[in-house]
């Protein structure tokens, strides 16, 4: 933006002192077009021949100076500009004119100027969007009766202004709380789901004060991120749209976009934008609907954590759950009776399996479980992240091979001890009416025969039906029964 | 506590149940289904009990209960009850007409229920509960409220309630739990 270039021959200037002949003072200053000084500051690049000190001097559009920001000084190569005036105060939203004067032992000997537009811009609110985004719920609402649902296009973050207390408003870093939504859920950044494959959108609703640019000049983009709609301007609403998928597979993304607000090729200033997303599987694989059977922020964080950098693959998410479930929560096999602390059948016999799993998260009635407490909660996780899977009941009773109960660090026949070789029934999961089984209770012996020590562990992860009972029982003659979907609180 | 019961219970029948607060070492009530009941947790373990609207519920839940441990427990003699099972120790199942009860604890689950075997009323006042469709009025009213004095608890299936914490949905549930006192539920549907 160079505006003016002004030799010491210049009949105008009146120097008393001209150089001579041939030895010509230049000046040139060179800056961004605009500065927002809540985002960031401006720095005017200054060449020369000639002279020995340098005066650079802000003046609004009236002419009048409000900053100086070199008095005669020694030669800069460049100055940078705060947007404040000499007293400190940030100057008014407009058009502003650097100008700069070389000396030569005291008389000005070359000027030069450009102008920048003081602006104000940044975001309002953002709301993460796109078909796949997926609602989620925060489980333990005290104020709002248990469940809070951040449907699918609420927004995910918004501010009260753009400036707060003098300085620019900050985007909060994403809700923390995995249990309880915020109380005021107006200046919160609530984090989002979708498929891991999906390309959400982000639409950022502009706000400030930018007419000393001229309509358009002023853009905005964010790296990796396509700009789709709107336009750079107060009041308007900007959309972008991811260039590539979400993630590689299921997992939380946890970053932080950079907004860059620019004119030309010059940033004007940038914003920090914290995101996080859980990119799940699929959407919720319940039966049911509605706030319990949606992703549960609670649930969904620790098990795609537990499950990061796995294949997005239904066998390799569950695979990843079973062993999340079984070495990671602490939980004991019931050794004593086999007894289930979370869950009921609520129906005859084995039907209708009702998980409390707001009560399960909180370890209300400690960590003791059994095969239905287990089924129950690798179903519950599985669903919630994408991945389809019903609970099915082995029964009627039968003895035992080889096992080891999750939180036991031994292989036994008897989980209970003498004479208690077997099991009255056991619940088990699968995707596919028993084809394939999902287990989180307990280890299979791996090696060829099951029914003798010493044992190898094996983990239930996509193991056919047909092993896992070769595997498990020594006597008796059971089958899988009762395969449905649980229903949970 | 106990001997401000409305009624002292016979062995059998059709029971108000057993007062879901304040029954001696009980933590806080946590309400189910109505075919599961309610539960909470107690030293080293944790209670589960179910009122039935008639004895053969009270049968059907306390066979539910039986079939789903997995070391079958034993029968057991509690004074009273219409049938027992555990080991009075860390386990002790027993049902007294419509009311079922099971204690996991760890060393003394036999006392917990005598206590609640004792704790059972015979008889009390039953909690009113209604379910209003009004117009839409969106947030903060919703459309189906839900009165019910003296409710212990209210629980919905499904639909969605509205914010602020009353019992006012902007979604219907498909269904509304009013879990009284004593631990009877009244299902209301839309």
């Amino acid at each position: 933006m160079l505006l003016l270039l002004l030799a010491c021959a210049d009949a105008d200037l009146k120097l008393d002192d001209e150089p001579a002949e041939g030895d010509t003072a230049t000046l040139t200053v060179d800056g961004p077009a605009a500065l927002d000084p809540l985002l960031g500051t401006a720095t005017f690049a200054l060449a020369r021949s000639g002279g020995d000190t340098v005066t650079v001097a802000i003046h609004d559009a009236s002419g009048a100076p409000v900053r100086t920001l070199v008095d005669s000084g020694a030669w800069v190569d460049s100055v940078t500009w705060d947007g404040r005036n000499d007293a400190g105060a940030l100057v008014s939203i407009g058009t502003y004119s650097v100008f700069a004067s070389l000396e030569e032992t005291g008389t000005v000997v070359a000027e030069a100027a450009t102008t920048a537009a003081v602006v104000r811009i940044g975001v309002t609110s953002g709301t993460l969007g796109g078909d796949d985004r997926i609602a989620l719920v925060w489980h333990a609402d005290g104020r709002r009766g248990n469940y809070w649902e951040a449907a699918d296009d609420s927004a995910t973050f918004s501010l009260a202004a753009i400036d707060q207390d003098g300085v620019a408003a900050t985007i909060p870093a994403p809700w923390d709380d995995l249990y309880a939504p915020p109380d005021d859920l107006t200046t919160q950044n609530l984090p989002a789901a979708y498929p891991w494959d999906a390309r959400p959108t982000l639409s950022l609703v502009v706000g400030g004060d930018a007419t000393a640019l001229e309509p358009g000049a002023l853009t905005a983009a964010i790296d990796g991120w396509t700009l789709t709609a709107g336009e750079a301007t107060p009041g308007s609403t900007l959309t972008f749209t991811k260039d590539t998928a979400l993630a590689t597979g299921p997992r939380v993304v946890e970053e932080t976009l950079t907004l860059r607000w620019r004119v030309g090729e010059d940033d004007v200033g940038t914003q920090a934008v914290p995101l996080r997303i859980y990119a799940l599987l699929g959407p919720p694989a319940f039966e049911e609907e509605g706030a319990p059977y949606l992703p549960w922020v609670a649930v969904i964080d620790p098990a795609l954590r537990a499950v990061d950098g796995v294949e997005p693959t239904q066998a390799a998410v569950i695979s990843g759950l079973v062993e999340h479930i079984y070495r990671d929560l602490g939980l004991s096999y019931d050794t004593q009776w086999g007894a289930s602390a979370y869950t009921q059948y609520d129906g005859r016999a084995f039907d209708n399996a009702h998980i409390d799993l707001s009560g399960f998260l909180d370890r209300t009635r400690g960590s003791i479980v059994n095969c239905t407490d287990c089924a129950a909660i690798l179903e519950a996780f599985a669903n919630m992240v994408g991945a389809a899977l019903e609970y099915t009941i082995i029964t009627p009773s039968f003895g035992l091979n080889y096992i080891q109960a999750i939180g036991a660090d031994t292989y036994t026949q008897c989980p209970f001890g003498s004479g208690g070789c077997g099991f009255s029934y056991h619940a088990v999961t699968t995707p596919d009416g028993g084809a394939t089984i999902y287990d989180a209770t307990l280890a299979l012996d791996g090696d060829t025969d099951p029914g003798a020590s010493p044992s190898t562990e094996l983990l239930v992860q996509a193991i056919t039906g047909e092993e896992y009972l070769d595997r498990l029982v020594s006597s008796g003659d059971p089958s899988y029964r009762f395969t449905q979907k649980e229903t949970l609180q | 506590m106990i001997l401000l019961f409305a009624g002292i219970a016979l062995a059998g029948g059709v029971h108000a149940g057993i007062p879901v607060r304040g029954v001696p070492g009980l933590g806080e009530p946590t309400f189910l289904t109505p075919a599961s009941g309610w539960t909470t947790e107690v030293s080293g373990g944790w209670v589960r009990v179910f009122v039935g609207a008639t004895e053969a519920e009270g049968a059907e839940w306390y066979a539910r209960q039986l079939e789903s441990i997995g070391r079958p427990p034993s029968p057991y003699t509690l004074a009273g009850a219409d049938e027992a099972h555990g080991d009075g120790a860390s386990l002790v199942m027993f049902r007294d007409g419509n009311v079922g009860v099971v204690v996991r604890g760890d060393t003394n689950a036999a006392a917990l229920a005598t206590t609640l075997k004792g704790a059972i009323v015979a008889a009390g006042p039953r909690v009113v509960a209604t379910m209003d469709v009004g117009p839409d009025l969106g947030e903060p009213y919703g459309r189906w409220k839900v009165s019910a004095p003296g409710a212990a608890a209210i629980r919905a299936a499904n639909g969605a309630g509205v914010d602020g914490g009353e019992a006012a949905f902007k979604v219907a549930p498909t269904a509304v739990y009013v879990w009284d006192a004593y631990g009877r539920v009244t299902v209301l549907t839309p």
